[in-house]
C-alpha cells in the first residue's frame, strides 16, 4: 500500500491522510456521544454491585460505613486492601469492619468484599470480579456453595484443612481457595493493626 | 445473488466457522454456557451488519492504498460502541464476555467479509450477508455452547433459564448433576475438541451431499445412455 | 496476575501457565493456519514475538501520556488497533530494505500479524492488569515466546500427525483442533504451578 503512496508523489499521501483523519474524526465523535450516553449508567451499576456486596458480608439495613485512612492500618507487602470501612448500624452501633481487596488467585485478579464483626470474625464474603476455572476455583463466587458458606464464622488464625485448619477448600480448587482464607486473614491482620 | 442463496450460504454452504474456518478465537474461548453465546453471536451480528453496511456505503470513496486502515477504524468504532453500550444495559454479558468483546476488532469474520464481499457489492446485498453471516456464526456459538454445557455440567441454558436476579443470572435447566459432567469440556481443551468435531461433522454432511450429488448425475447419465 | 506480580512470575505465567493459546485462545486463527510446517511456525512465531513486544511498549506510552490525560480511555480499542496496524506495517518496510533474507521467509504472515487477537489481546491486558512499562514490554515479549512455544509445538505434533489414520472427515482443520486440544490439556498440568 505504502509503496503506491509514495510513487505518486506528496499530494496523494496528502489526501490520503486526510481522508482517513476525515475518518477517525467522524468515528470519534460518534463514540464521544455514545460514552456520554454510557457513562452514568457503567457508574450506577458498579456502584450497585459493591452496594449488594456490602450488603452481603454485613446483614442488617440502613448500614454506614466509614473509610478508614490507608495509613491507619498495616497493609500486607502486596498492598492487596483497596479500602477498609468501619460499618456502623442504623443506631449508630460499631458492628464491625468491611475490607474491598484485590488479590491474585488460581488464573487472575479476584476483587471481594470481606465482612468481619468486631470480635474478628468473618460475617461472609463477595466475591466481585474474578476469572478462575468455571466449575473449579469460580465456585468460590457463587453464594450458594459448601466454601463460602462454610467461612463465615471463622475467625483470627482461619486455615484450610490441608493446611491444618477446619475449613474444606473446593475440590480441585485449592489454589483459589487458599488464596481467598488467606486473603480474609490478612483483612483480619489489618482491622488487628488499628 | 438472491437473498435465499445468501442465506444458505451463510447458514451452511458458506458458514464462518465451520467452512471459513474465521473468528475461532472467540468460537472456543466463550462457549461455555448459552448465555455467552447467544450474546457473543448477537453482539458480532449487529457489529458485522453495521460494518457491512457503512463499508458498503462508502466503497466508492474510499482510497484503494488506505482501505485496510478504514475498515480497522469502522469496525474498531462499532466494537467500541457495543462495547460500551453493553457495559452499560447488559454488564452481566459484558463481565462474562471480558476482553473477548473488544477483541471482535480482530475476528476475522468481519474484516474478512469487508474484504471479500461489501468492497465489490450494494448496500442491500452486502446488509443481508452480514446478517446471514451473522447468523450462521450464531448458530455454530449456539451449537457448541449447548453441547458443551450439557456434557460439562449438565444443564441447559444457563444465564438464561430460570432468571432469579435480572439478565444473566438463570442457573439454567438442570438435567443432570453437575458433579456427573464431564468437566473437561468446559476447559479450553473441550473447546478446541468440540469445534473439531463440528467442523468434522460438517465437511461429512458436504461431502457426503457431494457424492449424492455426482452419483445422481451419473445415474442421469447412464439413463441417458440406456 | 496483578499489578504487583513480579517479573519472573509474569514470564512464567505468559509462556506456561496462561499460555495465550491453550488457556486464554488468543491467537488461534495463525495458531491453526500456519502450523502445517516447522520453519513456518518458527517464523511466525519470531514475528509475533517482535510485534507484541513493540505493541506493549508503544501502547503503554500512548495509553499513559495520551489516552488517559485526556480521559478518552474509550478510544482505546480503537487507539491500539491502530498502532498495532502501523507498527506492522512499518516493519514490514523496514525488514524489506535493511533484511530481506528475514523478510522473504516471513512473507505474507507479516501482514497477517495485525488480525492476531493475541497482539491485541496482550496490549489490552497489559492495560485491564494495571501493568508498569517494564511489566508491559515483559508480558508482551513472553507471551509472544508463550504463543511461539505453542506454534512450534503443534507444528512438530502435526507434521507426524499428517500420516497418522484418522477418518476422513477430520481431515484438515478438525485433527488439528483435537491434537491442539490435547496439548491443552497437557498444558493444564502448569495450572498448578504458582510461585510464591
Amino acid at each position: 500500500m505504502a509503496d503506491t503512496a509514495k510513487k505518486s508523489g506528496g499530494g496523494q499521501i496528502i489526501k490520503l491522510a486526510l481522508v482517513l483523519l476525515a475518518v477517525a474524526a467522524v468515528i470519534a465523535l460518534v463514540l464521544g456521544v455514545v460514552n456520554e450516553i454510557t457513562k452514568g449508567p457503567i457508574e450506577d451499576y458498579l456502584n450497585n454491585k459493591r452496594d449488594e456486596a456490602y450488603a452481603m458480608v454485613m446483614p442488617g439495613e440502613g448500614n454506614n460505613y466509614e473509610e478508614l485512612d490507608a495509613g491507619s492500618y498495616t497493609n500486607d507487602a502486596s498492598n492487596t486492601i483497596t479500602k477498609l470501612s468501619k460499618a456502623t448500624d442504623a443506631s449508630g452501633n460499631e458492628i464491625g469492619y468491611v475490607a474491598e481487596t484485590t488479590f491474585s488467585g488460581a488464573q487472575g485478579m479476584i476483587t471481594m468484599v470481606v465482612g468481619l464483626d468486631n470480635d474478628l470474625v468473618c460475617t461472609g464474603i463477595g466475591i466481585t470480579e474474578h476469572s478462575e476455572t468455571s466449575g473449579l476455583g469460580a465456585k468460590a463466587s457463587d453464594p450458594t456453595d459448601p466454601f463460602p458458606q462454610s467461612l463465615p464464622g471463622n475467625g483470627d488464625g482461619l486455615k484450610l484443612s490441608k493446611d491444618g485448619g477446619t475449613i474444606a477448600a473446593i475440590s480441585g480448587a485449592t489454589l483459589t481457595s487458599r488464596a481467598v482464607v488467606t486473603e480474609i486473614q490478612t483483612v483480619i491482620d489489618a482491622v488487628k493493626s488499628l | 445473488m438472491n437473498i435465499k442463496q445468501q442465506f444458505k450460504e451463510g447458514l451452511v454452504t458458506n458458514n464462518p466457522v465451520l467452512v471459513q474456518l474465521l473468528g475461532m478465537c472467540a468460537t472456543m474461548a466463550i462457549t461455555t454456557s448459552l448465555f455467552n453465546g447467544i450474546g457473543m453471536g448477537f453482539s458480532v451480528l449487529i457489529i458485522l451488519t453495521c460494518c457491512n453496511v457503512v463499508i458498503s456505503l462508502i466503497r466508492k470513496i474510499i482510497p484503494n492504498d488506505i482501505r485496510l486502515a478504514i475498515f480497522v477504524l469502522v469496525i474498531a468504532g462499532f466494537v467500541t460502541i457495543v462495547d460500551l453500550l453493553l457495559q452499560a444495559f447488559i454488564p452481566a454479558l459484558s463481565e462474562s464476555l471480558g476482553v473477548f468483546i473488544p477483541l471482535i476488532v480482530v475476528n476475522c469474520i468481519i474484516i474478512g467479509r469487508a474484504e471479500a464481499f461489501c468492497q465489490k457489492n450494494p448496500v442491500g446485498a452486502s446488509f443481508f450477508d452480514g446478517i446471514f453471516q451473522g447468523l450462521g456464526y450464531t448458530c455454530v456459538l449456539i451449537c457448541m455452547c449447548v453441547i458443551r454445557e450439557f456434557l460439562g455440567k449438565g444443564s441447559f441454558g444457563s444465564g438464561l433459564i430460570n432468571t432469579t436476579n435480572g439478565i444473566g443470572t438463570g442457573s439454567g435447566v438442570h438435567i443432570f448433576p453437575a458433579e456427573y459432567g464431564a468437566l473437561v469440556l468446559t476447559l479450553p481443551i473441550g473447546g478446541f475438541i468440540t469445534l473439531g468435531c463440528l467442523i468434522a461433522l460438517m465437511q461429512y454432511v458436504l461431502r457426503r451431499s457431494e457424492e449424492k450429488k455426482a452419483a445422481k448425475a451419473n445415474e442421469e447419465k447412464e439413463a441417458a445412455n440406456v | 496476575m496483578s499489578a504487583n506480580a513480579t517479573i519472573i512470575e509474569i514470564v512464567l505465567s505468559a509462556i506456561l501457565i496462561n499460555n495465550f493459546i491453550f488457556s486464554q485462545f488468543l491467537g488461534c486463527c495463525p495458531f491453526l493456519g500456519c502450523s502445517s510446517k516447522l520453519d513456518t511456525a518458527a517464523g511466525m512465531g519470531l514475528a509475533v514475538i517482535f510485534v507484541m513486544g513493540l505493541a506493549s511498549a508503544i501502547c503503554w506510552i500512548v495509553n499513559e501520556y495520551i489516552l488517559i490525560p485526556l480521559h478518552l480511555d474509550f478510544l482505546q480499542t480503537i487507539a491500539y488497533i491502530l498502532v498495532i496496524a502501523v507498527l506492522v506495517q512499518f516493519v514490514e518496510m523496514f525488514l524489506k530494505k535493511s533484511v530481506p533474507s528475514l523478510y522473504s521467509a516471513l512473507g505474507i504472515y507479516l501482514p497477517l500479524i495485525t488480525t492476531n487477537c493475541a497482539v491485541l489481546g496482550v496490549v489490552l491486558l497489559n492495560t485491564q492488569y494495571n501493568f508498569n512499562f517494564l511489566q508491559s514490554v515483559v508480558y508482551g515479549v513472553t507471551g509472544g515466546m508463550g504463543f511461539m512455544l505453542a506454534i512450534c509445538l503443534m507444528a512438530s505434533v502435526r507434521e507426524k500427525v499428517a500420516f497418522a489414520d484418522y477418518p476422513e472427515s477430520f481431515e484438515g482443520f478438525p485433527v488439528a483442533l483435537v491434537t491442539a486440544g490435547l496439548i491443552a490439556l497437557a498444558f493444564m498440568g502448569f495450572s498448578g504451578m504458582k510461585i510464591v
